[in-house]
């Protein structure tokens, strides 16, 4: 399998654990066992597209127990006697493979996957993939004389990779302790991204717009809005150098 | 590189508190020191076929020599 593969550096791999959810697009290139149509094939996939059961493969990293996940579309984008090429927007965790397989059942000639690209994860996608060469390019002009243009197109801020979960603008002033694993407390939030519902997680940001860790947001936006004491959010996963702001706590 | 992304749904602004950030310590995200960037960071990277995704961040790793790196799903299914 090719295409988009998402990998954080530092101290962002403290938050990977917030990106595995993103849904996904893939390409890839099915076969079926013996001929069908087109418009039987166009219809057959159609079916798959909604809630599905699937069973994850023998070899997978999860339990295998049977569970549901969502197809949004999976669309033939062309076909040559038994391949034929494939779109699929699906959630996190959906295995492609055996979506194919899934089309060869219901169609009762049997199909398999010959070939797959993931072609969007989240707010990533394809056109902003760097292959390995980009990254070793950028680095040697970087090295050689201090140009990093080109490496700034490849390593993106962190913040790129939190966007999906709503912001919560803590002041200067409560970045050190919250840096420091403290619970924010509703008087160091100076703002914050409406809807947030309680429990939800968040993004904690400084005034500037640097990510600090992500929480969970104790109190929901109306609260977070007026009320005058308490405690805005849980500290979950810190990213912020603790060093970079000062303390400002008696 | 675009803009930071803004989340698919709007999101609306809602002030609490107005208050001034210092430009004495910290950083626009955008403009970050180099050598924090790179270890702040997410890569998207266009993996190619052959080896795992495990593999490929091993080399991204040794190639940028930085100490942590870690993909946030497997291209393996």
């Amino acid at each position: 399998m090719t295409g988009v593969l998402v990998v954080l550096t530092g101290s962002a791999t403290n938050v990977m654990s917030y990106m595995h959810n993103f849904k996904k697009e893939y390409i890839g290139v099915g076969e079926l066992h013996a001929a069908v149509s087109e418009s039987r094939l166009r219809k057959t996939m159609k079916e798959l597209v909604g809630r599905i059961y699937q069973r994850p493969p023998v070899r997978s990293a999860v339990s295998r127990r049977l569970r549901t996940r969502e197809v949004f579309y999976f669309d033939l984008l062309e076909m040559m006697d038994r391949r034929f090429l494939f779109r699929a927007g699906t959630e996190s965790g959906t295995y492609a493979r055996k979506l194919i397989n899934d089309v060869g059942l219901l169609l009762g000639t049997g199909a398999h996957m010959v070939e797959l690209r993931r072609t969007i994860d989240g707010p990533f996608k394809e056109e902003d993939s760097h292959p390995m060469w980009d990254v070793a390019a950028s680095l040697e002009l970087y090295r050689r004389n201090g140009d990093d243009s080109l490496l700034r197109k490849v390593f993106l801020p962190v913040e790129m990779a939190v966007s999906a979960y709503a912001s919560v603008y803590i002041k200067d002033s409560a970045v050190a302790s919250v840096c420091h694993g403290a619970n924010l407390a509703v008087g160091g939030v100076s703002s914050f991204e409406e809807p947030i519902a309680e429990g939800e997680d968040v993004a904690i940001k400084t005034l500037k717009g640097e990510f600090i860790a992500m929480g969970k947001a104790v109190k929901g936006s109306s609260a977070l809005a007026k009320d005058k004491t308490g405690i805005a959010a849980t500290t979950a996963r810190v990213v912020m150098d603790r060093h970079l702001y000062p303390k400002m706590w008696r | 590189m675009k803009e930071e992304k803004r989340p698919t749904k709007a999101r609306k602004l809602i002030v609490r508190e107005e208050s001034e950030p210092s430009w004495e310590y910290g950083y626009n995200p955008r403009s970050r020191p180099i050598d924090m960037l790179m270890n702040l960071a997410v890569v998207v990277l266009d993996k190619q076929g052959g080896p795992t995704s495990h593999d490929v961040v091993a080399s991204f790793k040794r190639l940028v020599k930085l100490e942590r790196a870690g993909h946030t799903g497997t291209l393996a299914i």
